[in-house]
């Protein structure tokens, strides 16, 4: 149904005529429209009435559209439904910004008769409006009505006038495909949602957490995912999450709900869910080793558990199981869960996390494909992936075929082989110039860290409210230099701007009122309206492609890419002109033979050897002797070749060894 | 005999001035002074406080601001290479203390890991994404002694002979540290010399 419609009302033979009326217009328009019986937020509310419509969509005043005959009883619904989103309001402290419902009931709000309405167009020109505070405020009502609340301390009141503030105060609303993962029972037990990274997935994941431990009183809840820290500081979340969200129930940590990562610690059987569900159903747990990888050790659960307990008598461990980052297992902890949940298991994953991912079409279909990513301008996005996939270059690193491009939201249009690619603009920037540029390359023509003072004082000048914590300087090569250009910034950032630097690889975190310095390994999951890229020059490892394009998509504003001068080809710039201009990427479709050489780099590039491994294998085709092994490993280091290629590596050593040897 | 010096900027007055409580303290005052003489000094502007690192006999980061200075051994080898007009630094061992390993040191000292347990154990048994190298420095630079000696001119505290105007502190932990009271202002260069072993050392005249 696409990410702009979203249903929930019985279709019978009365309303089916508007509904696809309106979808068609929700099609022909791309414009976001929710069509309703009642509001879905905490999803208690119900009416007798039923033969109306709730059509809402920003912009355009609340429609309640009514196709029964039954006028008085049409009325006291009306009514209901505005007392109920009155209340609604009063919960999430909209109140002091919408105002009172009999106030916007009569500015906002229109009931009509459905035989009235002869023509969809002009129907939506009878509830257009037109007042930026209408506006405003009819975005605020509709996030009531379908559960995405807004916090209105960062929503404000006012219009904004610059375009940091703009984005920043943006009322968001799920589309229809998020509100759907929210609101929508499956029949499946497992449930998977996939997007890109920036497409909201975790924020969904918790509203839905919310939504099954608030409705199902006596529900148990596992919430996990791989990584430790992820697992952190999702349970630092979820409390501000709830409070945020007005949830009254007490958080019961480990009776009702769980926050952890997946394998645990054989210390305390809260630490993880695989060891959790080992102490709860009494069967060995195993610790990583060599011989033990997680897989592993889930099969023997699944074993054991099966074993122990034939059919019927089994309890279950959770009501619920949720896991983040799902792309990080494999199916047999999926398995694992599924016998240990009573009703479902919610998967969100990334489609590839990293753009070097293998055959990402072939995973199995998701129940929700997030196509739009919410972070980035779709420019960036684009130039981002161009860069990441070397797709502006002669020889391509990476290549997607049609489906692929689609599930990444990509709207493809092939002529020949020529692919062009787009992508659909974002409502979070509706409100910006036609001419704003979310990205762009700068040269450097002085130093990396007078550059960096001049953008600030540049974003400082566009944006005077800008404050340290909205803008993130990467830098994105893997070298040790970059520890040094890092503290020549940070000092001239201290000396020149006055504002507190917080380097995120020493901190290991966000600091507010501090301006974010990082390497490429400790930006995971953080965003900021303006992000500085740094990098020397642009080469062609894999993970640093993959570095590049994730890092350029942290802004949700602006990414500038500084590097020297020359090291971007014309190709780069021209398809960056290209995307500013025209909203599309036209890249030449890989011929058969270039295809199955990107094929054959790119397993090659999977196969990621440790710089160890790397070494060990090149003795062994050098015939090193054992008692060299460890000086010319040590000479590697100090050479800061940690991660050079085996090519590089083997005429290192060739070199070496002939006066190692005397 | 090797002087280095380093005008302190104001932002980075409270970081270098705060007193000294323990030996994490005196190890990231180490450090920063290590980053500090690896930076350029491109903070042409004279500023009220700086710091001078003195290697000969002894080998020590000597640190002024206006009416308090102090002192800590700085137990590490420098060489500076004219031709390019650059420092490095080594601990006794031949490790080098670049600005990675400083980062690393900062990012163990920092990490919730080590308020909770101030040890290195743990991160030997679960590095997480700990730099090994700061880890080995770390432990090297936790057999040093700090020396720490600080000379104060202060009024506000000033109470006869338990908190003479101008004194020494030697030591930090509230369990180690003593006074030394002073007749009167200790000047810079006398602090130094002080600390000297190739020169005349101070007599104290017991009361």
């Amino acid at each position: 149904m696409g990410s702009y419609f979203y249903l929930q009302s019985e279709q019978n033979s009365h309303n089916e005529n508007i509904i696809n009326n309106l979808k068609e217009y929700t099609e022909r328009k791309k414009q976001l429209i929710y069509v309703l019986d009642r509001p879905l937020t905490d999803q208690k509310y119900n009416y007798k009435y039923s033969s109306a419509l709730i059509v809402l969509s920003p912009k355009n005043k609340i429609a309640i559209i009514n196709y029964g005959d039954k006028k008085d009883d049409f009325n006291n619904y009306v009514e209901d439904v505005v007392e109920d989103i009155g209340s609604i309001s009063d919960k999430y402290l909209y109140k002091g910004v919408i105002g009172r419902t009999r106030i916007w009931k009569e500015s906002l709000l229109k009931k009509i008769d459905l035989n009235v309405i002869s023509n969809i167009d002009d129907f939506f020109s009878t509830i257009s409006l037109s007042d930026p505070i209408d506006i405003k405020k009819i975005d605020l009502l509709i996030s009531l009505f379908i559960g995405s609340i807004n916090d209105i301390e960062r929503v404000k009141d006012n219009i904004p006038s610059n375009n940091l503030d703009k984005v920043k105060q943006k009322i968001q609303l799920f589309d229809g495909d998020q509100t759907r993962f929210i609101y929508e029972k499956s029949e499946d037990k497992k449930i998977r949602i996939q997007g890109l990274s920036g497409t909201g997935k975790t924020e969904l994941l918790l509203h839905k957490l919310k939504d099954l431990y608030v409705n199902d009183s006596s529900s148990k809840i596992f919430f996990t995912c791989h990584n430790k820290i992820l697992a952190d500081n999702l349970k630092k979340r979820i409390p501000s999450f709830f409070n945020f969200m007005k949830v009254e129930q007490q958080i019961e940590w480990g009776n009702r709900l769980w926050c952890a990562h997946a394998w645990g610690s054989s210390y305390s059987i809260n630490s993880g869910a695989y060891q959790y569900i080992c102490s709860y159903y009494q069967i060995p747990f195993y610790r990583y080793s060599y011989q033990m990888s997680f897989s592993r050790a889930c099969k023997l659960a699944i074993d054991e558990i099966k074993y122990k307990f034939k059919s019927e008598e089994k309890e279950y461990a959770f009501t619920y199981m949720l896991i983040d980052e799902s792309q990080d297992f494999d199916e047999t902890f999926f398995d694992l869960c599924e016998l240990v949940t009573e009703k479902n298991i919610y998967l969100a994953g990334d489609i590839f996390q990293s753009i070097f991912d293998e055959n990402i079409s072939n995973t199995i279909e998701p129940h929700f494909l997030l196509g739009k990513c919410y972070r980035t301008d779709p420019k960036t996005l684009m130039f981002a992936h161009g860069l990441g996939m070397g797709l502006f270059e002669e020889i391509k690193l990476r290549w997607l075929e049609e489906k692929e491009w689609k599930d990444c939201g990509y709207n493809v249009n092939i002529e020949g082989n020529k692919y062009y690619l787009s992508r659909e603009p974002l409502r979070r920037f509706e409100d910006l110039d036609d001419e704003f540029e979310s990205i762009k390359i700068v040269e450097i023509t002085e130093s990396f860290s007078n550059t960096v003072i001049r953008i600030i004082k540049e974003i400082q000048e566009e944006n005077k409210t800008v404050s340290p914590d909205d803008i993130g300087i990467i830098l994105i090569d893997g070298d040790k230099e970059v520890y040094e250009l890092a503290d020549k910034i940070e000092l001239v950032i201290q000396r020149d701007i006055g504002w507190a630097v917080n380097k995120a690889y020493e901190s290991k975190e966000k600091k507010s009122g501090t301006i974010l310095i990082s390497n490429r390994n400790n930006v995971k999951g953080l965003e900021f309206p303006f992000v500085i890229c740094i990098t020397k020059k642009i080469n062609n490892n894999p993970s640093y492609r993959n570095s590049l394009y994730t890092m350029l998509t942290r802004s949700f504003i602006k990414s500038f890419l500084l590097t020297q001068p020359k090291s971007l080809t014309t190709g780069m710039k021209s398809s960056l002109q290209e995307i500013i201009d025209k909203n599309q990427m036209v890249i030449q479709e890989p011929t058969t033979a270039e295809k199955v050489k990107i094929q054959t780099r790119f397993k090659n590039s999977l196969r990621k050897l440790s710089h160890y491994e790397l070494m060990q294998k090149i003795f062994k085709k050098l015939k090193v002797e054992k008692q060299y092994h460890d000086k010319l490993f040590q000479l590697t280091q100090q050479m800061d070749m940690l991660e050079s290629d085996e090519e590089t590596l083997i005429g290192f050593i060739r070199s070496n060894l002939t006066y190692i040897k005397k | 005999m090797k002087i280095f010096q380093r005008n302190i900027p104001p932002f980075q007055e409270k970081d270098i001035f705060s007193p000294i409580r323990d030996k994490a303290g005196y190890v990231k005052l180490l450090a920063l002074s290590a980053r500090a003489l690896l930076l350029e000094d491109n903070q042409k502007k004279s500023t009220t406080s700086h710091f001078r690192l003195i290697i000969d006999k002894m080998n020590r980061l000597f640190f002024y601001t206006t009416n308090k200075y102090f002192s800590i051994s700085f137990p590490f080898n420098v060489t500076f290479d004219e031709k390019i007009k650059k420092i490095s630094i080594y601990t006794y061992s031949g490790k080098e203390i670049d600005y990675k390993s400083i980062s690393a040191i900062f990012s163990i000292l920092q990490s919730e890991q080590y308020k909770i347990n101030s040890s290195l154990i743990d991160f030997y048994i679960e590095p997480g994404s700990i730099d090994a190298d700061g880890l080995f420095i770390l432990e090297e630079i936790f057999q040093f002694e700090p020396s720490y000696v600080r000379y104060d001119h202060d009024f506000e505290h000033e109470d006869k002979k338990r908190h003479p105007l101008n004194h020494l502190d030697i030591n930090y932990s509230s369990y180690g540290t003593f006074k030394l009271g002073l007749n009167k202002k200790i000047s810079t260069v006398n602090f130094e010399n002080m600390h000297d072993t190739n020169k005349d050392c101070l007599f104290v005249n017991e009361r």
